[in-house]
């Protein structure tokens, strides 16, 4: 019904390797985090852009699950039509 | 006029409210840092100091030194580097009030009509001398010489400084998974006495959104442990318990997958939900309030109905948790629709087939 389901899929499978490297982001980089630009950004201006991640992270999550629902919806979709 | 869906749409509106309101009110002005924390009595001491939103040099400034008896010992001498910057001296006198220790540690104060008052607790150090000439009398001041702002500010902290702006997000989605488990969990208890299977679709659409919201949850708050607490998980309580909360959760969805036959599936992971829901509850609510946690609420620390949770910050939280939760409700609704028609199509077709 929808032409981007395949391309969603696609995104979805992309997206899922993108969750687990966020998830697994803790892991790999807590020693080499130390004293790095990254850490400086994210603690300049009163730590505002700590506030930006977060606020990203959330909507990643969000939208991550919502592609998984597409593809639900989709896969019931296509049940239908090959009826 | 009855409009369809309303709830839909104040969910909307609210998360719209709380990430434009919780993102642009500024926090109140504070000190960073500052380089000497050390005075003696009989001299004089200067302090520079590092601020955060604050106007030294558009302002009048005055620097303040509050000790424990709440007396301000006021600055002989301030002088502005920038609007963010300042150095202070002081003559540190002989009448100080030490109680029963060998020392006192003063707060340094900065005070201006725009900013209001901006402190740094504990920051300084003056040891009791032993033996004390000539006498010199302090410039004191009462703590109503200092102002206060009246704007809609949320509180500088410590450490926390803008991230306190996260409980809008971080807290307020942990808030809104209690909510929709607790909502799930009276729809698994609902399946159970009336064995309507709609209650088990609507009960298991629920915990998938709270379980998202929940790792959503654990995702932001290892991003703001790192730059406040400084490690991504730290052996906190509340850390830990949570993990094991959520993997209670995540059985959930394998105990649901494994079983084929609906009505089974239903029980089974009816039961399993209130289960689930109780050792949640113990896990994240009670235990961490019986040891150390850094979470506020929990061990030592104070809870939200004190200072870590005030009026400004309620006016945004409480909506953001209303937003999240509905949100939550929405998509709940979305999978449950989804569910139904399935189910519907499958019993057709199997139907058809007889």
């Amino acid at each position: 019904m929808f032409g981007i389901s395949q391309k969603t899929a696609r995104l979805a499978l992309q997206m899922k390797n993108y969750f687990l490297s966020i998830l697994l982001f803790p892991v790999f980089c807590s020693p080499l985090f130390g004293q790095s630009a990254v850490d400086d950004f994210f603690r300049s201006t009163g730590k505002i852009y700590t506030v930006l991640g977060v606020v990203v992270i959330l909507f990643f999550v969000l939208i991550i699950y919502l592609i998984k629902l597409d593809r639900k919806i989709s896969k019931i979709e296509k049940d239908i039509s090959n009826e | 006029m009855k409009i369809a869906n309303w709830w839909k749409y104040l969910g909307v509106i609210l998360m719209l409210y709380t990430i434009v309101v919780g993102i642009l009110v500024p926090i109140k002005s504070g000190i960073l840092d500052y380089d000497n924390g050390v005075a003696v009595v009989g001299q004089e001491y200067d302090i520079t100091v590092e601020a955060y939103n604050t106007h030294y040099a558009t302002s009048e400034t005055n620097a303040y030194l509050l000790f424990p008896d709440d007396r301000l010992l006021k600055a002989k001498k301030v002088g502005v580097v920038n609007d963010a910057q300042l150095t202070a001296f002081f003559d540190i006198p002989t009448d100080i009030e030490y109680g029963d220790a060998d020392y006192v540690e003063c707060s340094i104060i900065t005070d201006n009509d725009i900013d209001g008052y901006a402190q740094f607790a504990r920051a300084v150090k003056i040891e009791k001398p032993s033996l004390v000439s000539p006498q010199q009398q302090g410039n004191w001041a009462a703590l109503s010489e200092l102002h206060s702002t009246t704007d809609f500010r949320f509180p500088f902290m410590p450490i926390l400084y803008e991230t306190i702006r996260n409980q809008f997000f971080h807290v307020a989605i942990w808030m809104a998974m209690f909510l929709l488990l607790l909502i799930s969990c009276y729809h698994s208890v609902r399946y159970l006495i009336g064995s309507d299977l709609r209650h088990d679709i609507r009960s298991s659409a629920l915990t998938s959104i709270a379980l998202v919201f929940g790792i959503a949850g654990l995702l932001t708050g290892s991003m703001w442990a790192r730059f406040t607490w400084g490690a991504w998980w730290t052996n906190d309580v509340k850390l830990n318990m949570t993990a094991i909360a959520m993997l209670i959760y995540f059985s959930y969805w394998i105990l649901r997958s494994s079983i084929t036959d609906i009505d089974s599936r239903a029980r089974l992971s009816g039961v399993f939900n209130i289960f689930a829901f109780i050792a949640l509850m113990i896990l994240v609510m009670v235990i961490p309030r019986m040891t150390d946690s850094l979470h506020p609420g929990n061990g030592g620390n104070p809870g939200f109905a004190e200072d870590d949770l005030d009026d400004t910050l309620k006016a945004v939280f409480y909506p953001a948790v209303i937003a999240y939760t509905l949100i939550g409700l929405w998509i709940a609704q979305l999978y449950t629709r989804i569910q139904n028609i399935s189910n519907k199509w499958e019993l057709k077709t199997y139907n058809n087939s007889l």
